[in-house]
């Protein structure tokens, strides 16, 4: 098999299509960074991110290159309850509503997730925290990565190598450029061309073939895919919902963003976001569904949207895809880049190294953060080790474990550390425990059980008396004290 | 236990609606923010 020739669009129009974007996604990150000089403004936006550039990069960085691409290929392999499913992902977001209001009035100076789990509960439960929440912002980066090199390859038959080099390599130009504001920025852009692009395929597949046809030709062929009564997918569709609320409840790309917005947007933003990121993946599921009236073979079930796109709409249709695919990488790229570089900076660099760092030295630790958090994403991704890609899975269990730490740690004074670090490391055994034992479809549900128990257990046990002024630290030195 | 073609085609009709509408509620959002001078 030559990918070239199997590609569906050739190699050209691919290249340029990068390049064009490139070219913007790096204009567009120096233009909105370029005096974003400030430690506050470099990491955070400056913290006064309005509603507008609140609701789109949420949105944007939850539509991952899984919710275009993988959605199609869930929505084929587990019918209409796949593409429920996939859109219950859209509950995190929502539930995380109340808990960026809460985090942005307790913690007003507050940079990360590992601030919070520090003051909270101690060093104990935040260097167990650092550890899961690194593991899954490195997992999440590699899967990403891969995934840009794979899918450009597919999609335009530019070697793996060159596609996945040049998506890390423009992301990593842009955040360093422009910092969160680049971020920020061009997730608003990023987020109207998604949702364009969906919408313009979906619209022509339902033009093009109608419903009749489409659920006629399902129902004679592949009946499966429209049958409510799946327990496989039954079960996706729990696991997924805990995967999500356990992935957006501890990482710093939310928490990051919730520091970020303006007092009052946060709670708002993420609501606003999750209503309307919830029918992306249903729109881009039934994508799948014409599969059988176009009578199309699909080679691999993960390309079978931009198969159909082309289908319907040749070269053109292709093109959209690219720029979706395109646009969805960089959302989620750029915003784990910035999140992760604060966490590295400020969790172990400035609480573990050099805790006399001032604003200006933090602010070009960060920069280098970011250069070397890429390249060590493409070390990790130039080998194209598959596993390494699936590592993202196993981390269900590990994060699902943290939704009760942090959510009982927000609200409840009672919540105790000894539940917390029980709950994230008993919670992580048994989820990874049961992957093996049982399935993927059950370790984040058993992580978050688990958890949940211990936190109980800790606040009926040994109930504590935490007082929320305690989470609110002074912010660093403007300049080193002389 | 099947899905029917009619609950198939409102539910994806409706979620068509509420994507394609996104786009349009940012714009309009950005907007406000912008004459506002809230953007960030």
């Amino acid at each position: 098999m030559n990918a070239v020739t199997d590609a569906i669009l050739n190699p050209a129009i691919g290249w340029s299509v990068l390049a064009g974007f490139s070219v913007l996604w790096v204009f567009l990150g120096w233009y909105w960074g370029r005096n974003a000089d400030a430690l506050d403004d470099y990491v955070l936006a400056g913290r006064r991110v309005g509603l507008a550039l609140g609701v789109a990069t949420a949105m944007a960085t939850w539509v991952t290159s899984n919710t275009t691409m993988a959605a199609p290929q869930i929505a084929l392999q587990m019918g209409v309850w796949g593409m429920f499913g996939y859109s219950l992902g859209a509950v995190g977001l929502m539930m995380f509503a109340p808990l960026a209001g809460r985090i942005r009035r307790l913690m007003p100076g507050g940079y990360t997730s590992g601030d919070f789990v520090r003051l909270r509960y101690g060093k104990t439960a935040w260097r167990v925290f650092l550890v899961i929440s690194l593991c899954y912002s490195l997992g999440w980066l590699v899967s990403m990565g891969m995934a840009g090199g794979v899918l450009i390859n597919a999609l335009t038959g530019i070697p793996y190598h060159y596609g996945m080099t040049v998506i890390l390599a423009i992301c990593v130009s842009y955040t360093l450029l422009g910092g969160f504001r680049a971020v920020i920025g061009t997730d608003f852009v990023q987020a109207v061309l998604i949702l364009v692009g969906v919408v313009l395929i979906a619209v022509l597949a339902i033009g093009n073939i109608g419903f009749e046809a489409i659920h006629s030709a399902a129902l004679e062929r592949r009946p499966e895919l429209l049958n409510l009564l799946m327990p496989a997918a039954i079960m996706f569709l729990f696991n997924n919902l805990l995967f999500g609320v356990g992935e957006i409840f501890h990482s710093n790309v939310w928490w990051s963003r919730a520091f970020s917005f303006r007092e009052g947007v946060g709670g708002k933003a993420y609501l606003l976001a999750g209503l309307l990121w919830a029918p992306i993946p249903i729109v881009a599921g039934f994508i799948a569904l014409p599969v059988p009236a176009l009578g199309l073979n699909v080679p691999a079930a993960d390309m079978v949207g931009p198969l159909v796109a082309a289908n319907i709409l040749g070269a053109t249709g292709a093109v959209l895809v690219l720029i979706m695919v395109f646009s969805a990488l960089s959302s989620s790229l750029d915003s784990l880049l910035a999140a992760t570089s604060i966490l590295v900076v400020e969790d172990i660099y400035r609480r573990h190294i050099n805790p006399a760092a001032d604003a200006p030295t933090l602010r070009r630790a960060t920069s280098r953060v970011i250069v070397g958090l890429g390249l060590l994403t493409w070390m990790l991704c130039a080998p194209r080790i598959a596993t390494l890609a699936e590592l993202l899975y196993f981390t269900g269990a590990f994060v699902a474990s943290t939704i009760w730490p942090i959510a009982a740690g927000l609200f409840l004074r009672r919540a105790n550390t000894a539940g917390a670090i029980t709950g994230m490391v008993v919670g992580s055994a048994a989820g990874l425990y049961s992957y093996f034992a049982i399935g993927f479809y059950v370790a984040a549900l058993v992580g978050a059980a688990v958890s949940m128990l211990c936190v109980i257990i800790g606040i009926i046990a040994a109930p504590a008396s935490f007082e929320w002024r305690l989470l609110s630290e002074p912010e660093p030195a403007k300049e080193h004290a002389a | 236990m099947t899905i029917s073609v009619g609950l198939l085609g409102t539910l994806v009709t409706i979620c068509l609606i509420i994507v394609a509408a996104a786009p349009v509620l940012l714009l309009i959002l950005w907007l406000r923010d912008w004459k506002r001078k809230s953007l960030w």
